[in-house]
C-alpha cells in the first residue's frame, strides 16, 4: 500500500512540474502564435484577392453539409466588392484547406492553399513555386556580386491555373490545358482535392445567394 | 568520455545500427530540408530529455520508470512544437506533424531507459548529443538520396533540367529501400573494420 502512495505521489509531482512549465511556455508564446496565424491568414486572403482594401470578419456558411468559412471583400470605401470563401476538403493523406477569392458573379480572382500535409514532391507541389534556378545557378549565385530584388510574393504554378477561371471551368485534367486545371503529375487527387475545395464552396455560395435574394 | 559522444555518430549510429526511430526517418526524409529540421529538433528534445532523466534518476521508482519518461519527453517536445510555431513559422508548417512524433520516437525513450537512467549527467548529455547528431547525419543522408532520385531536387532546388525523376523514391516504398541499402552498406563496412 505504500509503494503505491509512493509511486502515485512521484507521478503527480512530475506531472505537476510538467504542467506548469507548459503553462508557462505557453503564456509566453501564445500570443505570438496568435499573430502568426492572423497574418498568415492576411496574407493568405491579400492574395486571394490582389487589391482589396480590408476584410470582413468571418462568417459561416454550409458546404454539403460541412461549416466552411467565407469573408466579404472589402475597398477603401467600405463596399463589399467580392467574397473569398474558405474551405478544407480530404487529399490524399491530410486535410487540405483552400481560401479562394471571388467576384459577386461568381469568376475566381484567385486561390490561395491555406494548409496541407501531402506527398512532398507529388501531392505537396501544389505550393511549389517555379524555381527560377537550379542548384548550380543558386550555388553560382552565392558568389556573384548581382542581386536580385524579389518584389512580389511568388504565386504556385498550380495554383495560379484558378485565376480568372469560372465555375464550368473547374474540371481536373491529365493534360496541358488552360481551359481547365492541369493536374500535377503523379498527384490526380490532391489536385483534384485543391480543385474541389475550390469548387464546393463557390456552388454553396451562389445557391445561398440565389436563395436569400429570392426571399 | 569522448566515446560517449563518438558512439553514436557510426558504432552505434541509432537508425543504422541500432534501427530506433525509424518511423520519422521514413516520414520526414522525403526532403533534406524537412530532415534537417526533424533532426535538430530531435537533438534538442534528446539532449535535455537525458539530462533530465539522469538528473532524477533516484527520484523514479524502477516501476513507473516509463510513465515519468514519457511525461519529461511529451513536455520537451510541446515545448518545442510552441516555440516552433511562435518564432520559426515556415519550419512548424514543414514539419510540425513530426514534432508531435518525436515523443514516441524510440530513440529517446531507449536511450532514457538504457543510459539515461544508470549515468550521470555528464555522461548522460554526451550520449543524447551524439545520438542526436548520429540520427541527424542519418536522416540527411537518407534524404538527400530520396529528394536527389526521387524528385530531382536537393534542397528545394531542380538539379538536372527536365529529368523526370524516379517517384517511388519520395514514397514509403523507396524509404525503405533506401534504408536498407544504406543499412548493408554501414554493416558491411562495420564488418569489415
Amino acid at each position: 500500500m505504500k509503494e503505491f502512495i509512493h509511486y502515485a505521489l512521484v507521478l503527480m509531482i512530475i506531472a505537476g512540474v510538467a504542467g506548469v512549465s507548459l503553462h508557462g511556455v505557453n503564456q509566453l508564446t501564445k500570443d505570438k502564435i496568435t499573430q502568426q496565424e492572423r497574418e498568415k491568414l492576411l496574407a493568405g486572403q491579400n492574395i486571394a484577392y490582389p487589391g482589396a482594401a480590408s476584410f470582413s470578419a468571418a462568417k459561416e456558411f454550409s458546404v454539403k453539409g460541412k461549416p466552411a468559412t467565407y469573408y466579404e471583400v472589402l475597398d477603401a470605401q467600405n463596399a463589399v466588392i467580392g467574397y473569398e470563401l474558405q474551405y478544407a476538403v480530404q487529399g490524399y493523406q491530410s486535410q487540405v484547406t483552400v481560401l479562394t477569392g471571388i467576384e459577386p458573379g461568381g469568376t475566381i480572382k484567385a486561390i490561395r492553399v491555406l494548409g496541407q500535409a501531402e506527398t512532398p514532391g507529388l501531392g505537396a507541389e501544389v505550393e511549389a513555386i517555379p524555381t527560377s534556378e537550379t542548384l548550380w545557378q543558386a550555388i553560382g549565385g552565392l558568389f556573384s556580386k548581382k542581386k536580385e530584388v524579389k518584389t512580389e510574393t511568388p504565386i504556385p504554378a498550380f495554383q495560379a491555373q484558378f485565376a480568372g477561371k469560372k465555375l464550368d471551368q473547374l474540371k481536373v485534367v491529365k493534360e496541358k490545358t488552360t481551359e481547365n486545371i492541369e493536374a500535377i503529375s503523379g498527384a490526380t487527387i490532391t489536385s483534384d482535392a485543391v480543385t474541389r475545395a475550390v469548387r464546393e464552396p463557390i456552388e454553396a455560395f451562389l445557391a445561398l445567394q440565389k436563395q436569400q435574394t429570392q426571399q | 568520455m569522448i566515446k560517449e559522444f563518438i558512439k553514436g555518430l557510426w558504432e552505434k549510429n541509432p537508425v543504422f545500427v541500432l534501427a530506433l526511430g525509424l518511423c520519422p526517418t521514413l516520414a520526414v526524409t522525403t526532403s533534406v530540408q524537412n530532415a534537417i529540421g526533424m533532426g535538430l529538433s530531435t537533438i534538442f528534445v534528446l539532449t535535455f530529455s537525458n539530462i533530465i532523466i539522469s538528473l532524477i534518476k533516484g527520484f523514479i521508482p524502477a516501476k513507473i520508470r516509463i510513465p515519468c519518461y514519457i511525461t519529461v519527453i511529451a513536455l520537451l517536445v510541446t515545448i518545442v512544437d510552441l516555440v516552433l510555431a511562435a518564432y520559426f513559422p515556415d519550419i512548424s508548417k514543414a514539419i510540425g506533424l513530426f514534432i508531435k512524433l518525436i515523443v514516441v520516437n524510440c530513440i529517446i525513450l531507449g536511450r532514457a531507459e538504457a543510459f539515461a537512467s544508470k549515468n550521470n549527467v555528464l555522461r548522460s548529455t554526451l550520449d543524447g548529443l551524439g545520438m542526436g547528431i548520429g540520427f541527424l547525419l542519418a536522416l540527411i543522408i537518407i534524404a538527400s538520396c530520396r529528394e536527389v532520385l526521387g524528385a530531382n531536387k536537393f534542397f528545394g532546388y531542380e538539379l538536372i533540367p527536365g529529368f523526370r525523376p524516379v517517384s517511388i523514391m519520395v514514397l514509403p516504398a523507396g524509404a525503405f529501400i533506401t534504408m536498407g541499402v544504406i543499412m548493408a552498406l554501414f554493416n558491411m563496412k562495420k564488418s569489415k573494420g
